[in-house]
C-alpha cells in the first residue's frame, strides 16, 4: 500500500504532468455538468415559479412524418383532454393553449402566435407594458423582442395576414413555452385564425400544493401512455430541451476527449514508472512477489495519481463553474450536482485502470533475471 | 538425503553457442558457507540464479529441501519462503523507509502491517540499524545499504541465503564488517549461506570454496 502511494511521486514533474492531464478532464466534466444543471434548474425555477409545474403535449410526432412541417414536433390535442387531465389525482388547474407560427413580411422567421384565455396569461411571462387583453375581443400582446423589431407600441395596430389586432400590452417572455418572438390573443382568436377549434396544442397544468410533477407525470404516463408529451423541465421541452440535450452531449464529448487525452498521459507516466523501475521489480520477483501482487501495485499507481487528480479536477471544474455562473449568468445560481461528480469519478477511475493495465501486464512478465541485470 | 542436489544441471544461451553451465552435479548440506567464485562468464552467477529459483535449467535438477526446482509454478513460493537474496548494489527501493524496505519480502508471507513492523525493526536492530529504519536509503552509507539489505533478505527467515558479489561495491572495511555480520547471521540461524564472488579474500571466509571455469566446476575444497 505504501509503495502504491509512494511509488507515483517518486517522478514529481511527470507525475504533475499526468494530474494535469487528468485533472483537465474531470474539471471539464464537472464544470460543463454543474453549468448545465444551473441552466436547467435556474430555468425550472422561473417556470415553477410563474405557476406552471407541467406542460402536457400531443404525442410525439415521427421525425420522417411529413405533417411535422404543420404541428411541430407533436400533434395536437383535442380540446376534451382539458377534462381528462383535470380530473387527474393532484392536478389543481389547466389552461388550454393553441400555439401556432405566422408570416410577416417584415420578418424572415416565423413568428408564434399563442393563443390563451387572459387568466392564463400569468404562466407566459410580465406585462411590463399596459394590460391583458378582452378574449371577446380582437386584442393582444406583444413581445417585447417582436415590439421592438416591428416598432409597435401599446395602442398600434398589428396584422396577422387579413386581421388587425390592437396590441393592449407588451410582455417579457419568461416560462416553458416562452420565445423571444411571439404575439399572444386569446385561445378563441386563434382557434379562428387556424379553423380549428376542437383541438388545442398544449396543456398548462398547475398542481395541487404539496404535489410533486413526477408522480403526476407517471401517473398520467401510466394512463395515456404515448397519447400524450408530459414536459416537467425545460430539459424535456421541444426545441429547448433538444439545445439541452445537445449541449449535455457535447460536453460530454468535449469531456471524454480531455479524459482520453488524460488517460494517453497516464500511461505514458506509466510506462515510463515501469521501464524506470525494472530493476526494482526484479528484486519484488525476486523477493516471491506474485505477478497479481505487481499488476495490483502498478494499477493502484495509476488509480492514485487519476484520484488526486480526479479530486484536483472536482475542486477545479466547481470553481470554474462558480466563475462562469457569476460573471456570464449571475441570475443562476449553482447546482451541486453528486452524480455529475460521481460520473466523473467514474470516468477517471476507468481511464486509470485502462492507462495502468498494460504497464502493469509488462511489469508483471518481465524475468526476475533480465529485470536484475537492467542498468 | 543431502539438503541441495543438484544433478547434471546445463544451461546456455544463443541457441547453445554459450554454455554458461555445462553439466554441473553439487551436494550442498544445510548450514554450510559456501564461496563460488571463478572469472567472469564462468557460470557462478547462473547458478545462483538457478539456486534461487530466478532462472531454469535447460536439462538437470535441482532439490532443495522438498522443492523440485523443476515445477515452475512452485517458484514464486520458492523464493518467497526458502530463500533470501543479496545483491551487489544493494537494490533498496527509495522513497520509502528502510524498515519498508526490509518488510517487502513479508508482503507474500500473509503477516499483518504490525507483525511486519515488528520483525522488521528486529532484523534492522540485527544489523544495528534500528536507528535508521525510519530513513529513506538514499541517506545511507554504502555499508550501511548492504546492511539493510543483509536484514531484508532474512525477512523471511530463509533456509538459504545467495549473495551475488555482495560486497563488490564496497570499500575494505564494509567489506570486513559485511561479512563479519553475515558469517555470524549464518552461524546464529543455521542458514546455508552460497556467496558468488570473484575476490578470494572475500571467499576465504567460507568453509568450503567451489572453482567455475567455462560453466564447470574445477575447484570443490573445504576451507578450514
Amino acid at each position: 500500500m505504501k509503495l502504491i502511494l509512494k511509488n507515483p511521486f517518486k517522478k514529481k514533474f511527470i507525475a504533475v504532468l499526468a494530474i494535469i492531464g487528468i485533472g483537465i478532464g474531470i474539471g471539464a466534466m464537472v464544470a460543463l455538468g454543474f453549468v448545465t444543471d444551473s441552466v436547467i434548474n435556474g430555468i425550472d425555477n422561473k417556470i415553477h415559479n410563474s405557476g406552471i409545474d407541467m406542460l402536457i403535449k400531443g404525442e410525439k410526432v415521427n421525425l420522417t412524418d411529413p405533417n411535422i412541417v404543420f404541428y411541430g414536433p407533436n400533434k395536437p390535442l383535442n380540446k376534451s383532454w382539458l377534462d381528462t387531465i383535470k380530473n387527474t389525482e393532484g392536478v389543481d388547474s389547466v389552461a388550454g393553449v393553441y400555439e401556432t407560427k405566422f408570416l410577416n413580411k417584415n420578418m424572415l422567421v416565423p413568428i408564434n402566435l399563442i393563443g390563451m384565455e387572459n387568466t392564463s396569461l400569468k404562466y407566459q411571462g410580465n406585462i411590463t407594458n399596459g394590460t391583458a387583453f378582452n378574449d371577446d375581443s380582437k386584442e393582444g400582446i406583444i413581445s417585447s423582442g417582436l415590439a421592438k423589431i416591428e416598432n409597435k407600441t401599446v395602442g398600434d395596430d398589428y396584422k396577422i395576414d387579413d386581421d388587425d389586432y390592437k396590441i393592449v400590452g407588451i410582455y417579457e417572455p419568461d416560462n416553458l413555452m416562452g420565445v423571444s418572438l411571439s404575439f399572444i390573443t386569446s385561445l378563441k382568436n386563434v382557434q379562428d385564425y387556424v379553423q380549428d377549434s376542437e383541438n388545442l396544442s398544449n396543456v398548462i397544468v398547475k398542481l395541487k400544493t404539496g404535489v410533486k410533477s413526477e408522480y403526476v407525470s407517471k401517473e398520467l404516463k401510466n394512463e395515456y401512455g404515448d397519447n400524450i408529451d408530459v414536459s416537467t423541465s425545460i430539459a424535456d421541452n421541444g426545441v429547448m430541451g433538444e439545445m439541452i440535450s445537445m449541449l449535455k452531449q457535447l460536453s460530454l464529448a468535449i469531456s471524454l476527449l480531455a479524459l482520453l487525452i488524460g488517460g494517453i498521459g497516464i500511461l505514458n507516466t506509466m510506462m515510463m514508472s515501469v521501464y524506470e523501475r525494472t530493476r526494482e521489480i526484479g528484486v519484488l520477483k525476486a523477493v516471491g512477489w506474485k505477478n497479481k501482487r505487481i499488476i495490483t501495485m502498478v494499477l493502484g499507481e495509476s488509480l492514485v495519481l487519476t484520484m488526486v487528480a480526479s479530486i484536483i479536477g472536482t475542486i477545479l471544474g466547481i470553481l470554474l463553474s462558480m466563475i462562469v455562473l457569476k460573471f456570464l449568468m449571475d441570475d443562476v445560481s449553482l447546482v451541486f450536482s453528486i452524480n455529475t461528480i460521481l460520473q466523473a469519478v467514474i470516468f477517471a477511475i476507468i481511464i486509470g485502470l485502462v492507462g495502468g493495465f498494460y504497464p502493469a501486464h509488462k511489469a508483471s512478465k518481465l524475468p526476475p533475471t533480465e529485470a536484475l541485470r537492467y542498468e | 538425503m543431502s539438503f541441495m542436489e543438484i544433478k547434471n544441471l546445463k544451461k546456455s544461451y544463443e541457441n547453445g553457442l554459450i554454455k554458461a553451465l555445462d553439466g554441473v552435479d553439487l551436494t550442498i548440506e544445510k548450514g554450510e558457507f559456501i564461496a563460488i567464485i571463478g572469472a567472469s562468464g564462468s557460470g557462478k552467477s547462473t547458478l545462483l540464479n538457478m539456486l534461487g529459483g530466478l532462472d531454469v535449467a535447460d536439462e538437470g535438477t535441482i532439490r532443495i529441501g522438498d522443492y523440485d526446482l523443476r515445477n515452475t509454478k512452485k517458484l514464486n513460493e520458492f523464493r518467497s519462503k526458502f530463500v533470501g537474496f543479496i545483491f551487489q548494489l544493494h537494490n533498496l527501493i527509495s522513497n520509502i523507509s528502510c524498515a519498508e524496505n526490509v518488510e517487502i519480502p513479508m508482503y507474500e508471507l500473509k503477516m499483518s502491517n504490525k507483525e511486519m513492523r515488528k520483525r522488521s525493526l528486529e532484523l534492522l536492530d540485527l544489523v544495528n540499524l534500528k536507528n535508521k529504519a525510519s530513513s529513506d536509503p538514499k541517506v545511507l552509507s554504502g555499508g550501511e545499504r548492504q546492511r539493510v539489505a543483509i536484514a531484508r533478505s532474512l525477512a523471511n527467515s530463509p533456509a538459504i541465503i545467495l549473495a551475488d558479489e555482495p560486497t563488490g561495491s564496497l570499500d575494505s572495511k564494509n567489506t570486513e564488517n559485511i561479512l563479519k555480520l553475515l558469517q555470524e547471521l549464518q552461524i546464529k540461524e543455521n542458514i546455508t549461506l552460497i556467496i558468488v564472488t570473484h575476490d578470494l579474500d572475500v571467499a576465504k571466509h567460507a568453509n568450503r570454496i567451489i572453482e567455475f571455469l567455462d560453466g564447470k566446476i574445477i575447484n570443490d575444497n573445504k576451507n578450514n
